[in-house]
């Protein structure tokens, strides 16, 4: 059953696509946290994931929404490869400051203890990393639906010309 | 886990210099201010690749947390607390520093309180690792006390606390440091005056006083005391003390004194930072005027 196959039985059960973001939003801010064991961290990952995604959604589906689909694949494409760069350094903040990667590449202990010392900022890098890598994932499934591609924004009709 | 295993608490390597305090309040030697009785609560925390020893003793009315890492490890923040005593919640809080793999031991860090532990240890917090030092938490036995600020003795005796031993600097490297705040109460009916002392070590190099005014460079190293931050104190430090309260090699101690109709116990932490990071911590209480 491929991706397709599977919006479609969602929109045939009545389950629209909104309703499917959302869930997933939910769901990354749920689980997403537990990379870490650090509580505080905890925190900063739950409000980053839920704004970055309902951000990632709303505005990727008023750009995009009604642009066809050559279009809409092609941005999904780009935002795909861009995510890849927030979520890399959201995991090598994780991995740097509570890991021991540091103890096997030596030239990474001044910035792991810069970091250490900056507790505000370290837990700053890692929400604002998680919640652009997030708005950018939530932006790439949204343009996976067919109906996006098709689906015109609602906008208020133009002034009669006189 | 328990390891009866370090019966001797070893006095530091280092004296604090000479002191100039009045005769009254002259304190005991740093060396001789916890000496342990019985032995000692020790255990390993292991979470997360992370190996560092810490250690509970009590000696009679006192208390010392001591933290160390081990070899081959990197700085590790580490925080210990006891919630449940409201008025030292912050039993040690430190950045060990990194400890090369080639010795055998590595530097300790010691948090001092010359308040009276429990006869039954009770379980503690430990968080260690990441910025926050709470990516892992231990609940270690620790000897502790479990008081409000209200039940303080009614002799008003001194109220002591301490840092010392090797913490990370902003690098992860060690820097010795030692600091002791004393609290006493300088005559027993009204007026009183409420003494604060304030020393450091010669070997922990230039220590700064922390004001409102000033503005730390990356690297100054700047003792905090939160608990007696207020303006009486601030006023009174500006007027017996000469700019800019440095206590370096040749300036080990200060010392203010406020005059009170009445006072109180109150406890904020004591702070030791390099720039605005924090090197240091604990909850130091102290006597501070009623409002």
């Amino acid at each position: 059953m491929s991706l397709e196959d599977i919006q479609k039985l969602f929109e045939s059960l009545g389950l629209n696509r909104s309703l499917v973001n959302i869930g997933l939003v939910i769901l990354e801010t749920a689980f997403l946290p537990y990379i870490t064991t650090s509580p505080t961290l905890h925190v900063y990952i739950r409000g980053s994931v839920f704004i970055g995604g309902l951000l990632g959604t709303y505005f990727t589906f008023t750009k995009y929404a009604g642009r066809g689909r050559d279009t809409c694949l092609k941005a999904r494409k780009r935002l795909v490869y861009v995510a890849i760069v927030p979520l890399s350094l959201f995991v090598f903040m994780i991995v740097l400051t509570e890991g021991q990667l540091a103890k096997y590449v030596s030239n990474l202990i001044p910035v792991r203890d810069f970091f250490l010392d900056l507790p505000v900022l370290s837990n700053v890098v890692v929400g604002v990393t998680i919640g652009l890598g997030v708005f950018l994932v939530m932006g790439a499934f949204v343009l996976s639906w067919p109906g996006v591609w098709d689906t015109a924004p609602r906008i208020a009709p133009a002034p009669p010309q006189l | 886990m328990l390891l009866a295993t370090w019966p001797v608490l070893k006095a530091p390597s280092f004296p604090l210099g000479q002191i100039s305090l009045p005769a009254t309040d002259r304190p005991v030697s740093l060396e001789n201010l916890c000496v342990p009785r019985g032995s000692p609560l020790t255990g390993t925390a292991t979470q997360g690749g992370y190996r560092f020893d810490y250690r509970s003793y009590r000696g009679n009315n006192c208390r010392d947390y001591r933290l160390m890492n081990t070899p081959g490890q990197l700085s590790l923040k580490v925080e210990w607390q006891y919630p449940s005593d409201r008025l030292e919640p912050i039993l040690c809080e430190t950045k060990l520093p990194i400890c090369s793999g080639s010795g055998t031991s590595c530097p300790p860090f010691d948090c001092r309180k010359n308040t009276p532990a429990l006869t039954e240890p009770r379980t503690t917090e430990l968080g260690y690792g990441g910025s926050n030092a709470d990516a892992f938490t231990d609940r270690p036995i620790a000897y502790v006390t479990d008081r409000d600020p209200a039940d303080f003795p009614s002799e008003h005796p001194p109220i002591r606390t301490i840092l010392q031993g090797a913490v990370g600097d902003i690098s992860g490297k060690p820097l010795e440091i030692a600091v002791e705040v004393t609290s006493t109460v300088a005559a027993n009916e009204r007026p009183y005056r409420l003494a604060y002392s304030i020393r450091t070590s010669a070997k922990a190099g230039p220590l700064q006083m922390w004001l409102p005014e000033i503005k730390p460079t990356p690297t100054d190293i700047i003792v905090r005391w939160q608990t007696v931050e207020n303006d009486a104190f601030f006023a009174a430090l500006r007027k017996q003390n000469a700019l800019p309260f440095r206590l370096s090699a040749d300036r080990l101690s200060t010392n203010v004194e406020i005059a009170a109709n009445n006072f109180e116990v109150a406890s904020k932490r004591l702070v030791v930072l390099q720039g605005n990071e924090i090197l240091a911590s604990t909850s130091a209480p102290a006597y501070l005027p009623s409002k």
